[in-house]
């Protein structure tokens, strides 16, 4: 239990005014901190470029998160709670980011299985006798039409 | 009256429940199960966001040309509503921590105006999209203004849009109502700075609302 108990037990019981009061200037300075993060997300993803979109949305989501964290800190008084409850809230945030991070380990590690089982060294077995007898023979294209596309309009 | 615990508790405590022991423990059991709540609602939205990163691994270009089509001004006008009534919410219960009741009430006023303000936003950027037929699945009929061919899949993206704003504004609305209630309960005076647990509550569920709008808006509108 916080200290705001301890003090709370002489009386008539702790009431809940015993518990941390953040003065008025604190909100203040939180409101204008997240208006400033928020003007910083709009310019930096419109006009501002990081290399890659890839970047410019890390960026956008790191200025959430400091976001987020101000107001969970401040605004939910998360900084004063009791353990227990800064724990319900760290095990459902923390839920979140272990989903999000196999989630995020199996898009990048995917392979796109190929149409042709000899390709991969397997044994194959088809009622088309030509790659019956040539396993693992070149792997057949997928858009055959796409080979003949470019040199279409040097002819005219 | 006798419960067993002390009956100075109840003197000194109107909203003092007979199964607490006193008025902290029952203030700790409120927050608890709030907290649990938000935990809820974190996971809730999470799998949303989830699907999200999913999608958006899929089919990058169909949320690079949805975001083109949602007004980002709209956007950014919404977030700093939602934050400004953040403040107002948490300012709320300061002033009646500190006994000023009249302001307590004017800031709660201030913020169900906001989530009033935030739906009228969002209520004239739905009816745009309504018209242009930017809308989910089969429901998808939009043609851009020169005619052309629009990405394929782009109706993906309005679902998405559509599904996770709209659980957020329905978070909204019922938030707002809470709001009103609070205020109306302010005003009447049933709150102080030895009682204020239920607009703890709705605080702390109102600022999960802003907290979603922070990672919707740059998802959406921005990146």
């Amino acid at each position: 239990m916080g200290s705001s108990n301890s003090h709370g037990q002489q009386k008539d019981g702790a009431h809940p005014s015993e518990h941390h009061v953040a003065p008025f200037s604190m909100y203040m300075k939180v409101f204008w901190a997240l208006v400033v993060l928020t003007v910083v997300t709009v310019f930096t993803a419109k006009f501002v470029h990081f290399g890659s979109h890839t970047a410019n949305i890390v960026v956008a989501m790191v200025i959430a998160l400091v976001k987020a964290s101000l107001v969970v800190m401040f605004f939910m008084h998360q900084k004063y709670e009791t353990k227990v409850n800064r724990l319900f809230f760290g095990a459902a945030f923390g839920t979140l980011v272990l989903f999000i991070f196999f989630v995020v380990v199996d898009l990048n590690t995917r392979i796109t299985f190929t149409q042709d089982p000899g390709a991969l060294g397997l044994k194959v077995r088809s009622s088309d006798p030509a790659a019956a007898a040539n396993p693992g023979a070149a792997v057949t294209p997928l858009k055959p039409a796409e080979a003949e596309a470019p040199a279409a309009p040097s002819g005219h | 009256m006798s419960t067993g615990s002390s009956s100075a508790h109840h003197q000194s405590s109107p909203h003092h429940a007979h199964h607490y022991d006193s008025p902290e423990q029952q203030y700790s059991a409120a927050k608890q199960g709030i907290w649990l709540f938000m935990a809820t609602e974190i996971v809730m939205f999470g799998g949303l966001f989830v699907a999200y990163l999913i999608f958006r691994n899929m089919y990058p270009e169909v949320f690079a040309e949805g975001a083109k089509l949602l007004d980002w001004r709209m956007g950014s006008l919404n977030t700093v509503v939602l934050i400004f009534s953040s403040l107002t919410m948490a300012l709320g219960i300061h002033f009646l921590q500190v006994g000023k009741q009249d302001k307590a009430a004017l800031s709660l006023l201030i913020t169900v105006a906001c989530a009033i303000t935030f739906m009228v936003v969002k209520y004239f950027e739905y009816s745009h999209k309504i018209h242009a037929g930017t809308l989910p699945a089969n429901f998808f009929t939009y043609v851009p203004a020169d005619g052309s061919a629009t990405t394929p899949n782009l109706a993906l993206f309005f679902g998405m849009y559509f599904m996770m704003t709209g659980l957020h504004g329905i978070h909204v609305v019922v938030g707002a109502g809470l709001i009103f209630w609070l205020f109306l309960k302010t005003r009447r005076g049933d709150f102080g700075p030895h009682y204020y647990t239920p607009v703890e509550g709705v605080g702390m569920f109102w600022h999960i609302v802003d907290l979603i709008w922070i990672f919707l808006f740059p998802l959406y509108y921005l990146v």
